[in-house]
């Protein structure tokens, strides 16, 4: 932790503060929820950073001998700020996301057994057998040690059988097919993704929403998935696993949210061009906030039956997010089945320049 | 108007200046190196001492050339992508999602299959004959066969540039998005020639490698002997 450390604390710090300054200016330019979320992560990891640099700068005064704990002091923090980036794997809100993070740190806890050590030897290494040194024996003919070879095999196989073992009990516990055990009835939703907006189908409260998920806090939600154009994958960093959709098939995830709040979902596979905006919230409310919404989402909106499905089926980027006040009962086994058309993909006119393959549309 | 069988102007992004700009000036370079070589005098000793050469060594400098070449062109992909990134937050951006998907798909595409791979190629080329004590690879001309048919596939990523588009599907164009249906134009196309053209080069290299370990290494050099990097080069082309 020399003087180039410190400086390249000053410039995160003030890459930081261009950061946030960029993303206070675009808020007041077009405010909403999304980039509250992430002001929210940024400023945390922001002030965290700014309360580190001070700290670096005292490396400058201090004598010496102080400065190991000085580094800590500088470390400490931004490791802080990593681990509490709200909106992440690392800031988990429900049982699912929290047993995935669980799983996450222990395999990198465990490597720590053989990083640490190696990079400690490293420098041991290097500094013992300075040219300077006459303890440090130079053996040419070296070739084979048993003991060497035991530690440097033993242990990392050790370690492999290890994360083998914990990886292949977690994945069987955390099957996104597996139901979570709970009290309460799960809440069965229909996702669909289409080009490129989510559609989330409640088949018993015969409503459906898109680019907004509204769940209740503290029940679990069984969803099964599908696409009606290209792959995409559901991810909702906060409440853990993610999964792809794919047309004519069913995929299943079942996620619960710790507590009421808003949570960042997404598309993790990319699917075109509007990918980039192919994102949703995912609003967790508690269980009586629930029933108000579904009560409302019934009174008002339109209707989502065989034809508006079709409509909404056109390729469009960037959508707002809107509820449909009923959802035509077995519309997503149709989708599934084929019964409906699949995604038209884009309008040949007006897609690129002009010079098609044979065959082509 | 036509230029040749399908071909018209209009596959010319005449209305998109920033290929256009890149395009011409990639253009330029190479129209004034080619005419410096040819007036200079030098085209006669580069046409049989390089392009025609089977010479290991030259072979492995050819690839690492173009290596470095499609490491530039993979370089200044990301830096227009993560610009758009840094300009774009809930804003416009300079690049439209058709020409941002175009540099991302090439980005992965190029810094993959011809920028690491010719590197890594080149080294092997270079040095495996040397260590194993062989005046050449198994087969030399096979070997100037499998550089010039990768450099075909990295020149034919570039054309894309300036003759229709390339593919905007990422660098694993995955179906059903890179199907005619939902990516329609012939992006694609280019992706999928550049790399089974290459593909057959590297598959032949591969053939190279795997028959000068295993067939002509000098007497004496038994697999025990081996230098690690041949040991490398061994277990890296082999198909299993």
């Amino acid at each position: 932790m020399g003087a180039k450390c410190i400086y390249a604390l000053r410039m995160g710090t003030f890459a930081m503060r261009v950061i946030s300054a960029g993303i206070a200016f675009s808020r007041a330019m077009r405010r909403d929820a999304l980039s509250d979320f992430i002001r929210a992560g940024e400023t945390e990891i922001g002030a965290l950073i700014d309360w580190a640099w001070p700290l670096g700068a005292l490396e400058l005064v201090l004598p010496r001998r102080f400065k190991p704990l000085s580094s800590g002091i500088v470390c400490a923090p931004l490791i802080l700020a990593l681990a509490g980036c709200s909106g992440s794997v690392l800031d988990p809100q429900g049982t699912i996301a929290a047993a995935n993070s669980k799983i996450l740190l222990n395999a990198f806890a465990v490597m720590l057994i053989v990083v640490i050590p190696t990079i400690f030897a490293t420098l041991i290494f290097a500094w013992w057998f300075r040219a300077s040194n006459p303890k440090a024996r130079y053996r040419p003919g070296f070739v084979f040690s048993g003991r060497i070879e035991l530690v440097v095999w033993g242990i990392p196989i050790l370690i492999i059988v290890f994360l083998a073992g914990m990886i292949w009990i977690g994945s069987h516990d955390l099957d996104p097919f597996k139901p979570i055990a709970s009290e309460r009835k799960p809440l069965e939703v229909q996702v669909v993704s289409l080009d490129w907006k989510w559609l989330f189908i409640y088949p018993d409260q015969g409503i459906a929403s898109v680019n907004e998920f509204v769940v209740p806090a503290g029940v679990p939600v069984h969803l099964s998935l599908t696409s009606a154009a290209v792959m995409n994958a559901f991810f909702v960093p906060q409440l853990g696993s993610m999964i792809a959709t794919m047309y004519g098939m069913v995929t299943q995830l079942n996620l619960e949210a710790g507590r009421a709040g808003d949570f960042y979902g997404e598309s993790t596979q990319f699917s075109g061009d509007g990918f980039s905006d192919m994102h949703f919230t995912l609003r967790a409310v508690p269980a009586d906030a629930f029933e108000t919404w579904v009560a409302k989402v019934q009174e008002a909106g339109p209707f989502l039956y065989r034809d508006s499905y079709i409509a909404l089926l056109h390729e469009s980027q960037n959508i707002r997010p809107f509820t449909y006040r009923s959802a035509e009962p077995g519309l997503f086994e149709d989708i599934v089945a084929g019964r409906l058309p699949s995604g038209q993909g884009p309008d040949v006119e007006g897609s690129g320049p002009p010079v098609r393959p044979r065959g082509a549309k | 108007m036509k230029i040749l069988g399908k071909l018209t102007w209009e596959a010319i992004p005449w209305n998109q200046p920033i290929p256009l700009i890149a395009g011409s000036a990639v253009i330029s370079i190479v129209l004034v190196v080619i005419a410096w070589v040819i007036l200079r005098g030098h085209f006669p000793y580069l046409w049989r001492e390089w392009i025609t050469s089977v010479d290991h060594k030259r072979i492995g400098v050819m690839y690492v050339l173009l290596g470095l070449v499609m490491l530039v062109r993979g370089f200044i992909d990301a830096i227009m992508m993560r610009s758009q990134q840094a300009l774009a937050f809930h804003a416009q951006g300079y690049l439209p999602p058709e020409h941002y998907d175009q540099i991302f798909s090439a980005h992965g595409t190029i810094m993959i299959f011809f920028a690491a791979m010719p590197l890594m190629i080149g080294l092997m080329n270079f040095a495996v004959p040397l260590q194993l004590g062989v005046r050449d690879v198994a087969f030399p001309t096979l070997n100037s066969t499998s550089f010039w048919l990768t450099a075909t596939g990295a020149l034919l990523v570039n054309i894309s540039l300036v003759v229709g588009e390339f593919a905007r599907t990422g660098w694993l164009p995955y179906p059903p998005l890179s199907e005619p249906r939902y990516t329609p134009g012939v992006g694609v196309d280019y992706y999928l020639w550049a790399l089974l053209i290459s593909g057959v080069g590297t598959l032949m290299t591969g053939i190279n490698f795997v028959t000068t370990i295993l067939k002509i290494r000098a007497p004496g050099m038994s697999y025990s002997r081996m230098p690690m990097f041949c040991w490398t080069t061994l277990a890296s082309n082999s198909p299993c």
